[in-house]
């Protein structure tokens, strides 16, 4: 039987993925957790945002923008298997996220 | 400072050391966050109320949007959205940019100017950081 950790990662790569299909107009067979964002799927920022508010909304969590811009600054999130280990940390620790190694 | 349409002059003292540009396309922008979430986690409070006083606050809303992220790729760094604000002042024309002390200190800036433009419905917002540098 699955975790319910399991669960929600599964979920939110269900998530990430068709997210990142549609905005970026390629299959989902051609993505990977190592596909760049913006080098190989020309992705940027507003992307990010829209995908975060997805999860935020999912899931009722209310972390800020502040606190995952610092997060960022130390652990960059470049590929599908970054942003999507960063969703999965946002719905599990939420603001605390800035104490979470990646 | 001296605008014309195709050339300009700034009177900095201090030399250019990072450029940032940023083009996003104004419906999509508007089609990509809801109002509260914009206007919370992208604009602080102040800026919000500046953009909604503008006739056309969607190219607006969207051309501040762009000068964070051309702030952004200037900097090289992650920083709070609501933190780096654009001006107001004419589109198309040069705006002043207000960035925190704690991102100006850390980088060597003095100043920071950004040209604003739209066309065809895609708003350009162009950075100029100027100053001596700083940690990387």
């Amino acid at each position: 039987m699955q975790s319910a950790d399991g669960q929600i990662e599964n979920e939110i790569r269900e998530m990430v993925y068709d997210f990142f299909s549609e905005e970026c107009d390629v299959d989902r067979t051609e993505i990977s957790d190592s596909t760049n964002i913006i080098e190989e799927l020309e992705g940027d920022s507003l992307m990010f945002l829209s995908l975060l508010e997805k999860v935020r909304k999912r899931y009722g969590i209310g972390v800020e923008l502040k606190t995952l811009a610092r997060h960022l600054m130390k652990q960059p999130a470049d590929t599908i298997g970054q942003v999507l280990a960063l969703s999965v940390a946002i719905v599990k620790h939420g603001d605390d996220i800035l104490n979470v190694e990646l | 400072m001296a605008t014309t349409s195709s050339t300009w002059n700034f009177d900095s003292e201090s030399p250019l050391i990072g450029v940032g540009i940023d083009v996003e396309a104004a419906d999509r922008f508007t089609a990509a966050l809801p109002l509260d979430v914009k206007f919370g986690m992208v604009f602080g409070t102040a800026e919000a109320r500046r953009i909604a006083g503008v006739v056309e606050s969607s190219n607006e809303a969207c051309a501040a949007f762009g000068a964070k992220e051309a702030v952004f790729k200037a900097i090289g760094v992650a920083f709070d959205p609501t933190d780096v604000v654009l001006q107001g002042g004419a589109m198309p024309g040069f705006r002043g940019v207000k960035m925190p002390l704690e991102i100006t200190a850390e980088r060597g800036v003095t100043s920071a100017l950004a040209w604003v433009g739209h066309d065809l419905g895609e708003v350009t917002v162009v950075v100029w950081l100027f100053g001596h540098g700083g940690a990387r």
